[in-house]
């Protein structure tokens, strides 16, 4: 049959099944290092961002350790061994210089945010989000920055932090994940090469939601950025996170590390919606997310709050973390984990209560569908001083089809009597009844599992800012696609 | 738990671990006896998996609550010497007249009297018959590697006994096995095997006890042939000084049913393991326990519910106390194979910390493969409510006893589900002596 009898929609519709949107690639010129991995790599590194001394050494340093550590192996994921030699380790548009304003930016590069969703240029009319752009190695773009700046915030990329604000940089990166903590942070603090600094002084309310949006454009590159959010007393800040990939056949890395230090009273809202590429429908490509987050709330009644919305990467491996030092301080972690075809998810949450009174509350929601699988696992942990700490879990995995894998992992430590731990698990599929009385309201099947999905992850999707959660609730639409039939 | 693990995969890969070597020193000894070829190399592939990984570490995944310190240096020995005990210090039985009994791990048929129906006989005795396909069932041992414990006992594999229900009998009275250790610093390694045929049915009850200090690493297996029924109770009464490591794997075939419950109450140090195996359509399966911790002793329940087939049904219902500095740990899992459609699971674990240097850790896990199934877990850890001990008190009950009646209306959640009702109330008698000794 010649294409020329097939109506034109049809070809339209299959166009469009195959729905990952983000997964062009921008044809810009790059500046590479050479590929693999070694200490002339990542002196090269230090190099191209001009680093003083202190930070090549640091960097150095975890290389070493990094060198002596074997690979972690006891998530329930697989995949065949990393070949830490075969990537390249830094990529970065040719520029002649950091761009001051977006009139200076590629035209390219603003093009590429503009299809992923990210009008960098409009947000900027509309008084919206600051957005800091990376792509690939390099922070691109900051916006917004005047405007922050007179409010008193730092909002810039990691490598101007380490010129412009050293003294911090010294004293806060590292601070909760250390470059000794596993074996990719430690990768991560050698040969990170940006990611985007943020620092809210003392009482300011941060005056507009800051976003990073991470892309991996180039080939057979890793992702290496490190994000630092320091809260002083009194502050408030929410912050979003959102990243995609080409569509490739091999697999790419990206092993970021998040610090979050939240003084006195302050108030960190943390919110990723992570779109990586999840390889093709038979698990070829996508990227491996292998990140640590952590963040400590330092100060007495301080706050801080992980959202996660993950339909993307062929593996997503991280476990966004709280340690609750401060008295009366708060963790909570709301997640919806959504795998399809051949993913892999092992994530969740650590709740670390050392303060007196502290608080922690976890909802997780995972969604398995195709072959793929996907395991909750996380730690409550109550060490001897934390009196009356209160946590509750509530861990719940929906099943579609039944090919796929839905586990729960939760490791519960108690050492003090006072303290109140709830934990509570289900796993489900959707009833037939549900997708019978929506299909027989004249909605599609496909429309009516998103549906139901999207009331399953209700609890956790309202924590997202509202321009996220719409962007979520597609994302979970199109992620569910091919599932049902 | 990062660092952790990453040893485990290092210790797997280690050709010998020098530690593991002063476990062995007895296993080529026993080598000379008279035992049959199989025998001889199940017990060569025990050692040699234990000789690669050495007792598990804090680092092992499964292990990170359990600290086998009180088993280091090595200094436990294994005899095959017929041991020499004083009759008149076994415990009287604690119902009925029929009763095994084992002294560090050797049968002696001269203390053992049985029912009708019932056959009873020595490991070595039963592995030289091939009785109930023997051999087929201690051959299949899992993943070695990853079960020290397992490895260790196969490689001492000569004490114990194999029990044979005929089929189509229901044994009515209880059948009570003793396990005694008579201490001496001796490590025992016994093998026991409960088989009850079709449609047969009969009462288990184990006591695990001893004096002075000793080492029992027991492997236990039940295998439940199609619409049998069987209620298996434990009380794992070591002595203080006493170490208790034990996996007991219970095997299911169609249509079957288990009930299982265990009291941890002794030893310094005990681990008892259950694995509930549904291989086939339309089983139950429910194991419950309890355990009353104090001082410095550390308890831990593992528990697995391996769901195979269809129309399975498993239930886990644990319940403990902890108090001075002691430590109690519970990891369950409920595990749904692909073709397990249907699977009902459940498993619940709620901890007391009575001191504030009482320690419990818990980690229920979900591992499904299956769709339509349901399956949900609960566990909660905390102290006794101090508003309902001032109701108590504000009705003229002195606060100990506010306190001893709300832990034992605690434990008796779990106790109730206990359906031979002359062992319930002998668990509810040790639970209530138990706070009675701690004057609480």
């Amino acid at each position: 049959m010649s294409n020329a009898a097939i109506a034109p929609e049809t070809l339209e519709t299959i166009k469009a099944l195959d729905k990952y949107e983000a997964g062009f690639v921008t044809d810009i010129e790059s500046d590479f290092a050479p590929k693999g991995l070694s200490e002339d790599i990542i002196r090269f590194i230090s190099a191209k961002k001009n680093e003083p001394d202190w930070m090549l050494e640091s960097r150095l340093t975890a290389y070493r350790h990094w060198l002596t550590l074997p690979e972690p192996e006891w998530a329930n994921v697989s995949f065949p061994p990393v070949d830490y030699q075969d990537a390249y380790y830094y990529a970065a548009p040719k520029t002649a210089a950091a761009p001051k304003s977006l009139d200076e930016l590629d035209p390219k590069l603003l093009e590429t945010y503009k299809k992923l969703g990210i009008p960098l240029r409009e947000q900027e009319m509309l008084n919206g989000i600051a957005v800091d752009a990376v792509f690939d190695s390099v922070s691109v773009v900051t916006t917004f920055r005047e405007k922050l700046h007179s409010a008193g915030v730092i909002f810039c990329s990691i490598s101007e932090a380490v010129q412009k604000y050293p003294d911090m940089i010294k004293k806060y990166m590292g601070s909760v994940v250390p470059y000794t903590d596993n074996k990719h942070a430690c990768l991560n603090a050698a040969v990170f090469t940006d990611g985007t600094f943020v620092y809210i002084p003392e009482g300011v309310r941060c005056p507009m939601e800051l976003s990073t949006y991470f892309r991996i454009n180039e080939a057979k590159t890793g992702q290496f950025e490190r994000t630092l959010i320091v809260a002083e007393k009194k502050s408030y800040v929410s912050y979003l996170e959102g990243c995609t990939a080409p569509k490739r056949d091999e697999n790419q890395m990206h092993a970021a590390v998040v610090e979050l230090i939240a003084m006195d009273d302050a108030e960190i809202k943390y919110s990723t919606v992570q779109n990586w590429y999840p390889g093709d429908e038979n698990g070829k490509g996508g990227i491996y997310n292998f990140v640590t987050k952590r963040g400590i709330c330092k100060g007495a009644r301080s706050r801080i709050s992980w959202t996660q919305v993950e339909t993307g990467s062929a593996i997503t491996w991280k476990y966004p973390s709280c340690v609750l030092l401060g008295d009366d301080s708060v963790g909570e972690f709301y997640s919806v984990a959504l795998t399809n075809n051949y993913q892999q998810a092992d994530t969740g949450t650590k709740m670390i209560h050392i303060g007196k009174n502290t608080r922690s509350r976890i909802i997780a929601k995972g969604i398995s569908a195709g072959k793929s699988n996907s395991t909750y696992r996380g730690l409550v942990r109550i060490a001897q001083k934390a009196e009356n700490a209160r946590n509750y879990t509530q861990c719940d995995s929906l099943l579609i089809g039944d090919l796929c894998g839905a586990h729960t992992v939760p490791y519960i430590e108690n050492k003090n009597p006072t303290a109140t731990l709830e934990h509570e698990a289900t796993t489900s599929k959707i009833s037939d009844k549900t997708l019978f009385y929506c299909r027989q309201r004249g909605i599609p099947e496909e429309e009516a599992l998103t549906l139901i999905v999207n009331g399953f992850c209700k609890e956790v999707l309202q924590h997202l800012p509202m321009e996220f959660a719409v962007e979520a609730q597609k994302l979970v639409a199109i992620s569910l696609e091919g599932s049902v039939g | 738990m990062t660092a952790a693990a990453n040893k485990e995969s290092f210790m797997a890969q280690a050709p010998q671990v020098a530690a593991a070597l002063p476990w062995l020193a007895d296993a080529d000894a026993l080598q000379n006896d008279k035992a049959a070829g199989w025998m001889k190399a199940l017990r060569s592939t025990g050692a040699e998996a234990f000789s690669q990984t050495g007792l598990p570490t804090l680092a092992w995944e499964g292990w990170q609550y359990t600290n086998l310190r009180a088993l280091t240096p090595a200094k436990f020995r294994y005899s095959a010497e017929p041991v020499k005990f004083d009759a008149a210090k076994i415990p009287s039985p604690l119902l009925g007249a029929h009763r095994v009994v084992l002294v560090n791990g050797q049968y002696q048929p001269k203390l053992s009297s049985l029912p009708e129906h019932v056959t009873v006989m020595s490991l070595m005795e039963a592995a030289d018959k091939n009785i109930a396909g023997i051999e087929e069932q201690l051959v299949t041992l899992g993943d070695l590697g990853k079960n020290p414990m397992t490895a260790l006992n196969a490689a001492y594999l000569r004490d114990g006994f194999v029990l044979v229900v005929a089929k189509n009998r229901d044994v009515a009275e209880p059948i009570e096995v003793v396990f005694y250790n008579a201490g001496r610093d001796a490590a025992v390694y016994p093998r026991v095997m409960y088989r009850l045929g079709e449609n047969a049915g009969c009462t288990v009850i184990e006591r695990h006890c001893g004096e002075g200090a000793y080492f029992a690493n027991i492997y236990a297996s039940i295998v439940l042939e199609s619409a049998s029924r069987m209620r298996f109770y434990r009380f794992q009464e070591e002595s203080e000084a006493g170490l208790h490591a034990s996996n007991t794997v219970v095997q299911q075939q169609k249509g079957s049913s288990f009930e299982g419950f265990s009291l941890g109450m002794g030893a310094k140090l005990a681990r008892q393991e259950f694995r509930l195996q549904l291989i086939d359509r339309a089983i139950s399966s429910s194991i419950g326990g309890t355990y009353l911790m104090k001082g410095q002793q550390s308890h831990d329940f593992t528990v697995l519910a391996d769901h195979f087939e269809p129309d399975g049904k498993s239930v886990q219902h644990f319940k403990g106390v902890v108090d001075d500095q002691a430590r109690a740990v519970y990891q369950g899992k409920i595990h749904v194979r692909r073709a397990a459609q249907k699977t009902d699971g459940y498993q619940s674990h709620h901890a007391l910390l009575l001191s504030p240097t009482a320690e419990a850790s818990a980690k229920p896990e979900l591992e499904i493969y299956a769709d339509d199934v349901k399956c949900s877990h609960g566990a909660t850890a905390g102290q006794l409510n101090p508003e309902a001990i001032f109701y108590l008190r504000s009705r003229g009950i002195p606060h100990d006893l506010a306190r001893s009646l709300m832990v034992e209306s605690f434990l008796g959640g779990a106790i109730e589900k206990v359906s031979y009702e002359p062992v319930r109330d002998i668990y509810f008698a040790r639970v209530a002596a138990w706070l009675a000794g701690r004057g609480a």
